[in-house]
């Protein structure tokens, strides 16, 4: 992986929304997952942010669907992880993983 | 129920062009979900806006972006400055030689003077119409306040004072009527 392609901290916790959410992953129903999920009530801004800077190292694609009535007229924008995004992400996490093996549980207290 | 209109706008401003109508669009979404919480909307607005200025000088390649950003605010100062001068010399035209009068009509006319040159600043090269419109009110407050220091002693302090927010004042408004019209 090259550098500046690692995945952040923020840009896993966006990608796993992605994957729990499926085919209903869009800017709004990611922002409340991850307030759900990690109790953090992040900014939409942000969230974008981190889909856009997803999207540009092609670990994402995203697709527009038609306007809505209770949107405002808007339409929304739908993101899916594609193969490299899941590559990716299973490589942070495994990094992660091998970082904490042989801990003992007491890490977390001290 | 509709979303503070002031909250939207600073939202459009700070949203780059890809990603703006979608943001609108799951605020409303969220904000009708919540009743309509007005203080929720504007913790978002607030909140996004780091984010979403970093993602449009991003886009618009760091660099390149803050040196179109510097010309087009150069020459709306220009236009400012050029503006007030033409502005100046009609009043010594028109109006009879007033200490009052004079100070009342730099006041007046200085606020739409600035607002056009909001509005054309981030119309020339903004990608994110708040970080261009902030760009030209600092310019425009540093300047003022060093005319300020220059001045002659018989300008009140509030009169300089009140120049430099009916400027800085003004190309903010310009900039928000410019994000209104583009999200339009």
């Amino acid at each position: 992986m090259a550098k500046g392609e690692y995945l952040g901290e923020f840009e896993q916790i966006v990608l796993l929304a992605l994957l729990r959410l499926g085919a209903e992953a869009y800017g709004l129903r990611v922002r409340q997952e991850i307030a759900e999920r990690t109790g953090r009530d992040v900014a939409i801004g942000a969230v974008y942010a981190t889909l856009d800077r997803l999207e540009n190292k092609g670990y994402v694609t995203s697709r527009v669907s038609e306007p809505t009535p209770e949107r405002g007229g808007r339409a929304k924008r739908y993101f899916e992880v594609i193969a490299e995004g899941r590559r990716a992400l299973a490589e942070a996490q495994h990094s992660l993983a091998q970082m904490r093996e042989g801990l003992t549980e007491s890490w977390r207290m001290s | 129920m509709k979303p503070p209109a002031a909250a939207r706008t600073l939202l459009m401003m700070a949203a780059s062009d890809r990603d703006r109508d979608f943001i609108l669009g799951d605020l409303e979404e969220e904000f009708q979900e919540r009743s309509g919480a007005g203080w929720w909307y504007w913790s978002q607005a607030v909140r996004s806006t780091v984010p979403l200025i970093r993602v449009a000088v991003r886009d618009g390649g760091g660099g390149r972006f803050f040196a179109a950003a510097f010309v087009s605010v150069l020459l709306s100062y220009g236009l400012i400055v050029a503006l007030v001068i033409a502005a100046s010399a009609l009043a010594d035209l028109l109006l009879p030689r007033s200490f009052g009068l004079r100070i009342a009509w730099d006041l007046i006319t200085a606020f739409p003077f600035a607002a056009l040159a909001g509005y054309l600043s981030v119309r020339i090269s903004g990608r994110s119409a708040l970080l261009q419109a902030l760009m030209l009110a600092v310019f425009v407050g540093l300047l003022g306040l060093l005319s300020m220091a220059m001045s002659p002693a018989e300008l009140p302090a509030w009169y300089s004072a009140g120049l430099i927010a009916a400027m800085t004042g003004g190309v903010l408004a310009g900039a928000a009527h410019f994000a209104r019209r583009r999200t339009r």
